[in-house]
């Protein structure tokens, strides 16, 4: 039955000015976009400290407050937890159960209740549905919703970062894509999202927790240098760490080598292209995705196609990729509307 | 590829006043214009019964003068319908006294009369106004000599002598009524008609 909420929403109007938040543990990535008829203009980008946390034992969580500039009306929120499931599943299409009962059996979780799972259906056919399953922890989940609890910006969305990405991906250089198949790699800081593409429709989508923060975790380990020291050699290239990064990005390069030959053979075509995106795409791990696939990963610019100020670029310039999943949420927020 | 975790439950409005807070609002107002229109009505029509109350009992203290003014008024009425009735027969009237006055002066000395007869008839007239006329029949006789010139001086003097000639509008001989007086035969016996003007009730 409808609700009277259900009829007021169809007099409200689309979200036309969204702020995108990627809360990263690198840090937090907003950026605001504005829609004016068809053209998404970007109104101000940047990357934000972490919020204090506060005491373990105090349940309060304290609202964060943006730079005016980025205040827009509405919110769609992005995070890399760890914890967060990403799964492409299959179910059949004449079921006595329920899609919900589907994808709570096969997201294999032990205590749903833990978890907010949603899905979305990507394809379907005669036999079969194709849905991307996702899932946050609750207690992440009201966390980000207890940052903003009133005002604005309101929060509409809430999505898993590197599908958010995706989001982001599928509105630039994968609409270049829609007779080949590609393979897109979101690599964070502490998580890493694959996924496959082919004719335009995903194929297969794999979430690891390994990510720039792994690598960095190794040279610090095996060179005994601190963070930040690691963090230079890792990007001035001054000495050669292809044997640590290897050894830190192997069960990674494994599973991507897996994928990327079943993905060939199911689909029985070549995977042509392979972009990437994200805040640990500097340093030296291109070279071991190169080595790995034999495709030289093209880091994408999310801000292509977008109307962005000059300022915003040149302060951003040469980690556009980082802003991919705030971009991907909001431009999804204003889709959704 | 866009999965949202939120819930819609746990979504809000940007806005300060929601929607829903706005339908609320205003049909939070119309049910008080609603309540205030039931309570207006209903006070007006309190003060409509209570009128309605006072005027019953002031109608039951002019009631019985209002019967008696009625009554009055209605033998008023009556009243002045017989007295209008009554004055209608006087203004008809012929005042015989005077008629006959002046009759006796103007019978020639010859002329001796033998009856008077007084008739009237109601009728109306073509106005629907009732009229009263009344005729006069004279019988007499005469002798020989001069009977003519005598019987004919009498009716003369019937149309145009006054008062007669405002008030008699015809004076006729009928045919066959002049002829020999059957008792003595010398004498000749007449007969003169006459017929008055109508005189209208008004």
């Amino acid at each position: 039955m409808k609700t009277i909420s259900d009829y007021l929403k169809r007099f409200q109007r689309g979200h036309a000015d969204v702020v995108g938040f990627d809360m990263a543990c690198s840090g937090i990535k907003v950026v605001r976009l504005r829609r004016a008829h068809a053209a998404v203009s970007v109104v101000a980008a940047d990357i934000l400290p972490l919020p204090s946390t506060a005491g373990a034992d105090s349940p309060s969580i304290t609202p964060f407050v943006l730079p005016k500039l980025l205040r827009a009306r509405y919110m769609a929120m992005a995070s890399s937890e760890q914890g967060a499931i990403i799964k492409l599943l299959t179910v059949p299409s004449h079921s006595e159960k329920s899609m919900d009962a589907y994808v709570n059996e096969l997201m294999g979780l032990t205590n749903n209740a833990e978890y907010r799972l949603a899905y979305e259906q990507v394809a379907v056919n005669r036999s079969e549905h194709k849905i991307l399953a996702a899932g946050m922890p609750v207690q992440t989940v009201e966390s980000l919703c207890g940052l903003f609890p009133s005002g604005t910006p309101a929060p509409c969305s809430i999505e898993v970062s590197g599908l958010a990405s995706m989001t982001a991906f599928m509105r630039g250089p994968g609409k270049n894509h829609s007779d080949d198949c590609v393979a897109v790699i979101d690599f964070g800081a502490r998580t890493t999202l694959v996924a496959f593409y082919h004719k335009g429709a995903v194929v297969m989508i794999r979430k690891f927790d390994m990510g720039a923060a792994n690598i960095l975790k190794k040279l610090q380990d095996n060179l005994g240098v601190d963070s930040d020291v690691a963090l230079g050699i890792l990007n001035d290239s001054s000495f050669d760490i292809s044997r640590i990064v290897h050894q830190a990005m192997e069960s990674l390069l494994q599973q991507l080598t897996i994928s990327w030959d079943f993905v060939e053979r199911r689909e029985g075509t070549r995977i042509v292209r392979l972009y990437a995106c994200g805040g640990g795409t500097s340093g030296c791990w291109a070279r071991e995705v190169q080595a790995a696939t034999g495709q030289e990963p093209v880091l994408w610019n999310p801000f292509d196609g977008l109307n962005v100020t000059a300022e915003v670029l040149s302060k951003w310039k040469g980690q556009e990729s980082r802003f991919s999943a705030a971009i991907g949420a909001a431009l999804g927020a204003m889709e959704a509307s | 590829m866009r999965v949202n975790l939120m819930l819609d439950t746990e979504m809000r409005s940007a806005s300060p006043v929601s929607l829903t807070m706005v339908v609320r609002t205003l049909a939070g107002t119309l049910i008080v214009l609603f309540l205030l229109l039931v309570i207006s009505l209903f006070t007006s029509y309190r003060a409509l019964q209570n009128n309605v109350t006072y005027a019953g009992l002031a109608w039951k203290q002019t009631e019985p003068k209002y019967l008696a003014a009625v009554q009055l008024r209605s033998n008023l009425t009556h009243k002045v319908a017989t007295l209008r009735e009554i004055q209608g027969w006087h203004n008809t009237r012929v005042t015989w006294g005077g008629q006959l006055e002046v009759l006796e002066s103007v019978i020639p000395p010859m002329v001796q009369l033998t009856e008077v007869l007084v008739t009237q008839d109601l009728l109306l007239m073509s106005n629907d106004i009732p009229a009263r006329v009344f005729g006069l029949r004279i019988a007499g006789r005469t002798g020989a000599a001069g009977s003519e010139a005598g019987v004919s001086e009498l009716r003369d003097a019937l149309v145009s002598q006054p008062p007669f000639d405002k008030m008699i509008e015809t004076a006729n001989i009928p045919s066959g009524s002049f002829r020999q007086d059957p008792v003595n035969k010398s004498d000749r016996a007449f007969e003169i008609v006459c017929k008055y003007r109508p005189k209208l009730f008004e």
